[in-house]
């Protein structure tokens, strides 16, 4: 299962926030994070949640979406320029800037340290970032299975050139309209030349180009502690003095260290989505998640192959109960998240509760033979649960035999890589930049990284390829509005829900609410 | 599971050289006591369920309304309906069967295994009894919840056999060293003696002289054992290694309620099951090592 | 007595190796991916997953994993685990965590468990007998499960007499509620065979001989009965202090005690041969070695019990 949240992303629902807090004199803020604690910090190699959570505090992105208005705004970029063909970007930086060791952050910081994270043999994790970047293949040549990646001679993408100490281009293999999108991804942070010659020797301290510095050492199995870096001359500072980011692995103690009053943010946990609201009356918060969640057809099983029988599944499926069995949950009506630009409500034609239609959809396929498998993730809470609703509502509403296998999530995923997987799956997909395209390309493209299913389709494929080629928005956004249609006819997967998170805070706090970057306890404002 | 065995293995280890008792001698004593019979009652409650859940409820507990979940009790829903919206109480009723089944499958089975083997153990020493020692040895090292975490992790689909397998696997050596203990303290007796000495053939001697004077301590730990194997399911859906639907068990039950602080009926019904089912089980293996132990009644 | 902790550890010796080989390999048999596990939110690139599985000889046949983790336990260089942490940092930061966790629950399980049983066992049938033994067979039918959930909701959230969970207000303030919740859990079988053991005692042959003879009520006491009664609880105290190492997975999730169970539960997870036998011969160690010392303790209370 799948959900990429690296943006820690939702957007604006209800709030209501508790407005008596009184004002104390250092604004601190202490932000429980339900995981392990983290081993380095380093975002480059990290493409976590959590990890990228504390990179947002200590690093600055090139570019990042305005809270207020959606649209993509400059940080450390001075300009973001694509040619005429959205295939070679040119990157201007603000001059001034400096790392928090004192060196100034200059164009050759980033392309060094996108080249160190392009190298295959680094084994880096947003490595795959990379991949559209002319001159990738060359540093991540194909290795025979079991084989040890050797360093390659070449270091440095050709894709990549300097231009001067504040401006450098990247051309890409093909045209793409949305490059200038992904820049604010965390993932593309630059290290200083000190980091980038011994990386592991700054696992523990890194420094940023961010408004937040470690405060003392950090040393494994502790809280983070960061405090205000007065050198940062970016826009966009929060407001607090000092956080402290507190690893509690499991989600329900995180849940009740907040109730008992030793953290100032917490996530509420799937398990509590229905009692947050009187457990902290004054102090929570929710926003639409921009994620969706989909239920995954095996494309390598002959069985589910008819779209008509995956219209008959889609249709057999109360969206509105399953929703509401989730909490803070909309049916979804179509492939992407509702806060996307280009979305359209209703999209997908197959998405209403109809058991009859659904009976003679299953019927008009030739029915489905023998027992339907559904895999649920063991390491999640309500994975079990989950499986066992969809399989009632396929086991009552279609008379299918209903088997369930519980597994860990990274079990099922390779089991699907290999295409070995047997029967239905969950998935969740959030987005790195917000473009539909995000949605499409990952999931729906033949080659794409996240394409669950298994699912290709030349006709959609080439549509893409236009949507990608398109210089204008919103005529890429139409384009890619087809695309969708294809991929909703098709069917490889249902649409399921889509969730809009809670958090809880203290009365010292009060986290910025964004209908377009969601909830955020960096950003929150003090009392 | 490990504690209470523990406990009981220890408890009972003092019962190797004292007494012995036939079958009858045993019944009869045991009948005499009120808390046994009361206890034995239920549990035959409990099996009745676990055999003929249909004399209990006409409801399906696989019939399910999505729309209702957690909702509480109504007419003709006493316990209410569970996350799924099934009724509860149909739920918690065809729940008996797999959480009896484990029970007592694999209590009994580690009977058999750690009496069939504490018995050669104590009997035959020397290579078998090296042989099963150190095999028991290196099971006793092994922290017992990791191989269940490992095995359960690593099986196509966990069944409630499975699961019981792989208790068998980590519970018999405990109750091993018991029975090889009082097999100890056996073997010299007159009887056993006399019967060697006219040539009784060691495995009827075993069956018919040494295992009925040597089982009742083994008896008493596997009886006051049983229930915290229920427990232990509840511990392995919490761990996410567990019973998987359509099997439906209290311990999985209470598992996965046990999340939901809210609808307290949800971890109320099956949690009173299991306690009432393991309290009834304690006091009849109580009963039987008081009879065992005439000196610990008056 | 040299001699008799010699053979025992050479005994210990080829078991500690099935012990670790079995445990590697049924990790190793576990279906998926490790590094899977590990890719965080997003797929990552072949080469990448390449480089990462020969950085943890992923790639080599099992044997030569088992040998290389071994040689790594052996020489005391453990290494990172897959998510980079110092295997040794992990331990200086976990074994005093489950120590702690450890001690204190014994001790109030020794505490309340001595005490009850004793006291039950000299007036058996009184008040306090009777209580004593509904009190723990209620005690030992409440699922572990249910205790500490109820304990950390009740005495944390709703009342705050302790911290809910982590070991941020040091020992033994974080350490107070769970240790009691395993200390109350245990102190039940502890006292019932504690008591069980007084009764047998006091009416043994020995202890009536020795009162024949004329000797004081409180040496009879001090002198026969109670070296006597302790001998079955060392060996129950035994069994459970070399189990615990192992068995806190459970308590250390859910008060998010960052110890050696949690360790376990994320390296199996992770399916990390390596972490996970290191963490099996820890506890297979101290199993020994209390064992040890738990027979050694024997023969100080029980002369007729002699090492040679």
């Amino acid at each position: 299962m799948t959900l990429s949240l690296a943006l820690v992303l939702s957007s604006c629902g209800d709030g209501n926030g508790d407005g008596s807090g009184s004002g104390t004199g250092a604004k601190s803020e202490i932000i429980a994070i339900a995981a392990d604690p983290l081993e380095y910090i380093n975002p480059l190699n990290d493409n976590g949640s959590p990890g990228i959570q504390v990179a947002m505090a200590m690093f600055s992105p090139l570019v990042t979406t305005d809270p207020n208005t959606g649209k993509t705004v400059n940080v450390m970029a001075e300009s973001v320029t694509p040619d005429k063909t959205s295939q070679t970007w040119t990157v201007k930086l603000k001059a001034g800037n400096t790392f928090q060791n004192g060196q100034p952050l200059t164009a050759k910081d980033y392309v060094d340290s996108w080249n160190l994270t392009a190298q295959g043999s680094n084994a880096w994790k947003n490595n795959g970032f990379f991949s559209k970047v002319d001159g990738y293949d060359e540093l991540n040549p194909p290795t025979p299975d079991g084989a040890t990646p050797k360093p390659t001679a070449v270091k440095a993408m050709s894709g990549l050139k300097l231009i001067d100490d504040l401006t450098f281009s990247v051309k890409l293999k093909v045209p793409f309209s949305q490059f200038g999108l992904t820049l604010q991804y965390l993932g593309l942070a630059p290290l200083p030349e000190e980091v980038r010659k011994n990386p592991d020797a700054y696992k523990r301290k890194p420094i940023g180009n961010g408004a937040y510095k470690l405060d003392g050492e950090w040393n494994a199995g502790e809280d983070i502690k960061l405090v205000k870096w007065d050198g940062y001359k970016g826009p966009n500072a929060p407001e607090a003095d000092s956080i402290t980011y507190r690893f509690i692995p499991n989600a329900d103690t995180a849940y009740n260290e907040f109730l008992a009053g030793t953290v100032d943010f917490v996530d509420v946990p799937p398990t509590k989505i229905k009692t947050f609201k009187t457990d902290a009356p004054d102090g929570w918060v929710t926003g639409v998640s921009s994620g969706a969640n989909y239920l995954v057809m095996p494309a390598w099983d002959q069985r589910f192959k008819n779209p008509k029988l995956r219209h008959a599944f889609s249709m057999a499926i109360d969206r509105k109960a399953f929703a509401d069995l989730v909490g803070l949950a909309t049916p979804a009506s179509g492939l992407i998240a509702p806060d996307m630009n280009g979305y359209r409500e209703g999209a997908c034609k197959y998405c209403s509760f109809d058991a009859a239609k659904a009976k003679q959809l299953l019927q008009e396929a030739g029915g489905f033979s023998g027992p339907l498998n559904i895999n649920y993730n063991t390491s999640s809470a309500t994975g079990q649960i989950f499986a066992e609703a969809i399989g009632n509502m396929l086991r009552q509403n279609l008379g299918l035999e209903v088997k369930y296998t519980g597994k860990q999530g990274s079990e099922i995923g390779e089991l699907a890589d290999t295409r070995k997987l047997d029967g239905l799956r969950f998935s969740g997909w959030g987005h790195d930049y917000p473009s539909i395209e995000d949605y499409l390309t990952p999931m729906f493209k033949s080659n794409g990284d996240a394409n669950f299913s298994g699912y290709s389709n030349p006709a959609l494929d080439k549509v893409l390829a236009q949507g990608d080629a398109e210089p204008d928005p919103e005529k890429a956004i139409a384009i890619y509005q087809q695309a969708e249609d294809i991929a909703l006819e098709d069917m490889p997967l249902i649409p399921l829900y889509t969730k809009s998170n809670a958090y809880l805070h203290s009365a010292k706090i009060e986290p910025r609410v964004s209908k377009y970057v969601g909830v955020s306890a960096l950003y929150a404002t003090f009392k | 599971m490990s504690e209470v065995q523990a406990v009981v293995g220890a408890e009972a280890q003092e019962l190797g050289d004292g007494r012995t008792l036939y079958n009858r001698e045993l019944l009869r004593a045991l009948l005499r006591k009120p808390q046994f019979v009361a206890c034995s009652v239920l549990l035959l409650v409990f099996f009745t369920m676990a055999a003929f859940p249909k004399l209990f409820t006409s409801a399906d507990p696989r019939f399910c309304e999505l729309t209702k979940s957690r909702q509480s009790a109504a007419d003709g829903h006493p316990f209410g309906f569970d996350i799924q919206g099934c009724d509860y109480f149909a739920n918690v009723i065809y729940g008996a069967r797999p959480s009896v089944l484990v029970s007592i499958v694999a209590s009994f089975g580690i009977f058999l295994l750690a009496g069939t083997f504490g018995l050669m153990a104590g009997y035959f020493p020397g290579a078998v009894d090296a042989l099963i020692s150190r095999t028991a040895d290196v099971l006793f090292a092994v922290p017992g919840i990791v191989l269940l975490i490992v095995i359960l992790n690593s099986v196509p689909n966990r069944s409630i056999w499975v699961i019981v397998g792989v208790i068998l696997v980590i519970g018999w050596p405990a109750g091993m060293r018991l029975m090889r203990s009082t097999v100890f303290s056996v073997r010299n007796r007159e009887y056993v003696l006399a019967a060697r000495s006219i040539g009784v053939p060691p495995l009827r001697i075993l069956r018919k002289h040494v295992f009925p004077n040597a089982m009742a301590p083994l008896l008493a730990m596997t009886t006051l054992g049983i229930g915290g194997m229920v427990g232990l399911e509840a511990a392995l859906t919490f761990l996410g290694v567990g019973l998987q639907p359509p099997s439906i068990s209290w311990g999985s039950q209470f598992g996965v309620a046990a999340q939901y602080r809210d609808t307290p009926h949800l971890f109320i019904w099956p949690a009173l099951f299991i306690s009432t089912m393991t309290i009834s089980f304690m006091i009849i293996g109580d009963s039987i090592r008081d009879a065992l132990d005439p000196k610990l009644m008056r | 007595m040299i001699r008799f902790v010699a053979r025992r550890v050479l005994a210990a010796i080829p078991i500690g190796l099935i012990v670790t080989l079995g445990v590697f390999a049924l990790v190793f048999a576990m279906p998926g991916d490790p590094l899977r596990e590990l890719a965080g939110d997003k797929p990552i690139p072949a080469a990448v997953l390449a480089a990462k599985r020969a950085q943890y000889h992923l790639d080599d046949p099992f044997i030569v994993q088992y040998l290389l983790s071994m040689k790594d336990i052996l020489t005391g260089n453990f290494g990172t685990t897959f998510a980079g942490a110092d295997i040794a940092d992990q331990l200086r930061l976990r074994i005093p965590v489950t120590l702690k966790l450890t001690l204190l629950a014994n001790a109030f399980q020794w505490t309340l468990g001595l005490f009850f049983g004793i006291y039950a066992g000299f007036k058996r049938n009184g008040l306090v007998d009777k209580s004593l033994l509904l009190a723990t067979l209620v005690l030992l039918a409440v699922p572990g499960l249910v205790a500490y959930f109820a304990a950390q909701y009740l005495f944390g959230v709703e009342l705050k007499w302790f911290p809910v969970s982590g070991v941020l207000e040091g020992f033994p303030r974080s350490y107070l509620l769970p240790a009691l919740v395993i200390g109350l859990l245990g102190f039940a079988g502890l006292a019932r065979l504690m008591r069980t053991s007084i009764v047998e005692t006091v009416n043994a042959d020995f202890v009536k001989t020795a009162r024949a003879k004329g000797l004081g009520e409180q040496r009879v006491l001090w002198r026969h009965i109670l070296p006597n009664a302790l001998l079955p609880v060392v060996t129950f105290i035994g069994i459970d202090l070399a189990g615990m190492f192992g068995g806190a997975i459970i308590t250390e999730s859910i008060f998010n005690l960052p110890g050696l169970g949690q360790f376990m539960f994320q390296a199996i997870k992770l399916k990390e041969g390596g972490v996970v036998v290191l963490l099996s011969t820890l506890a297979f160690v101290s199993f020994i070695l209390i064992n040890l010392a738990v027979d050694i303790l024997y023969g100080v209370l029980d002369p007729r019990v002699r090492h040679v």
